[in-house]
């Protein structure tokens, strides 16, 4: 079983290796092996895509029931190709209403890089381990060979260019991070619809949270910046407590989604189909990026519903 | 027990909404602060922009003048997810019907856009309503935003960069953005 902890847990392990620095190491070798950026076009292939059969390009993946499930079995494909890379990594998660620590120990240039603490304009990401260029004497002892500094894949800018982006905000008040308020209310939460609509949509949850970091998080490349990996995964890990807390199966996720087609308990969720093929891209440069993940496995939202039984991880 | 409405928040010095489908599509205006905000989910995806909607009408003063001069008082500010803020139109619509006040909802965002409306006197909402129309003879008058559709097939089609204005705003440009 792969236990997830929160950034403020990551400690050394019974190995004595820092887990803060094996998640970053992974993350920055599968960077420099091209995975990662397969993995950024898929999330922006799936914010534009034509099913089988319709003529309109739809988000498979948000705005709709699809959304916690899909990103669900996102995050594990994620971490098993973290674990390729590092044997035994798993995700963490970023609670957001950890506002001291996420300013002291999460936007430090030895996690994940600067985002300053107060309104400021959208910026480029220039020291740390995620700006365009690391120099050599900047690099830790687990910076992989060759990697010369975070790139952003042009055609995965969103228009930003090749530097990864930020927007400068903060952590409290009207405009910061959600405090545990939000997340009792959302918590809450009496059905499906409900609980997802309120963590994606609610008020300073998922998608401002997206806005609070800005920049290329505010696009439908947004895991450019790997925040997004610790921002879903305390998303996945609410669903997960609200699931636990009376809410998990079938029972809890629509069987049928008229309002939005293909994103029911047992359809099949791109790229994890039988046949991919016959999905349609909006763009033809992001298929050479999506199709390693043809093939490999097929997701629907009913094989996802529950993380420790499913997949095999549980949230600390 | 009552409970907490999921889509309004009310502080001090503002009003907050929220706007996604399924939620409330009336967003009351007639309010004693000087801010409304509205946080407007997938901005120019699923939504193009907030219409003033009232139960009043001509008779009661909600003319084209008095509209104009409500528009003149409001200032609108976007700020989308992934851009800085950036000053948005507040405009005069409507036809034979009756005159319209429209206010846009910024660049297109895959996420969520917090707009936010303030009356330039720094004067409330409500204030500013009652000098727009005559409302003394009026029972429970209503004024509220209503979320706007985009027309079908206007969505999911453009840029990632938002509005030529937006990618101006922020020096830079619609490189990689476009899928056609």
């Amino acid at each position: 079983m792969d236990v997830r902890k929160s950034f403020v847990e990551l400690s050394e392990s019974q190995e004595g290796r820092d887990e803060r620095d094996a998640f970053l190491e992974a993350v920055l070798r599968i960077k420099h092996s091209g995975v990662y950026d397969q993995l950024v076009a898929t999330h922006g292939a799936i914010m534009k895509i034509k099913r089988p059969g319709s003529s309109e390009f739809q988000d498979m993946g948000h705005s709709g029931p699809v959304f916690l499930p899909w990103h669900r079995a996102f995050l594990k494909v994620i971490e098993e190709e973290l674990q390729k890379e590092v044997a035994g990594v798993t995700l963490p998660y970023w609670d957001w209403t950890e506002h001291e620590l996420t300013v002291d120990f999460l936007w430090q240039d030895d996690f994940l890089g600067p985002h300053p603490n107060q309104t400021a304009s959208v910026f480029e990401v220039a020291s740390g381990y995620f700006a365009g260029e690391v120099p050599p004497a900047d690099r830790p002892a687990f910076w992989p060979d060759g990697l010369s500094g975070w790139k952003v894949v042009d055609i995965l800018g969103g228009g930003f260019g090749t530097t990864l982006r930020r927007r400068g905000a903060s952590v409290r008040g009207r405009r910061g991070l959600a405090e545990k308020s939000d997340i009792d209310e959302l918590m809450r939460a009496g059905d499906y619809f409900e609980f997802r609509s309120g963590i994606e949509t609610g008020f300073k949850l998922h998608n401002q949270t997206h806005g609070w970091v800005g920049g290329h998080m505010g696009t439908r490349y947004s895991p450019n910046d790997p925040i997004f990996l610790l921002n879903h995964c305390y998303i996945d890990r609410l669903w997960d407590q609200w699931q636990r807390d009376g809410h998990m199966g079938p029972d809890f996720y629509p069987a049928a989604t008229p309002n939005n087609p293909g994103q029911a308990l047992d359809d099949e969720m791109f790229p994890w189909v039988q046949n991919p093929e016959e999905f349609g891209l909006d763009s033809q440069a992001l298929e050479p990026l999506v199709e390693p993940f043809f093939h490999d496995r097929v997701y629907r939202a009913r094989d996802v519903l529950d993380t420790e039984l499913q997949l095999e991880v549980s949230y600390q | 027990m009552p409970t907490r409405n999921p889509y309004v928040r009310t502080e001090e010095d503002a009003v907050i909404y929220r706007v996604h489908p399924g939620s409330p599509t009336l967003l009351d205006i007639d309010v004693e602060v000087a801010e409304i905000c509205v946080v407007v989910n997938q901005a120019k995806m699923t939504y193009r922009a907030l219409g003033l909607v009232s139960n009043l009408g001509l008779g009661q003063g909600l003319d084209w003048p008095s509209l104009e001069k409500l528009r003149g008082q409001l200032d609108a500010v976007a700020t989308a997810a992934h851009l800085d803020p950036l000053p948005v139109e507040v405009s005069m619509t409507g036809d034979e019907l009756g005159p319209g006040l429209e206010i846009d909802v910024g660049p297109m965002c895959m996420y969520a856009t917090e707009l936010s409306l303030r009356t330039s006197t720094g004067r409330t909402f409500r204030e500013l309503l009652s000098e727009t129309v005559d409302r003394r003879n009026v029972k429970g008058a209503l004024f509220a935003l209503t979320p706007i559709r985009m027309p079908a097939g206007g969505g999911h089609g453009g840029m990632d960069m938002g509005t030529a204005a937006g990618a101006a705003e922020t020096g830079m440009g619609h490189g990689g953005g476009s899928h056609g």
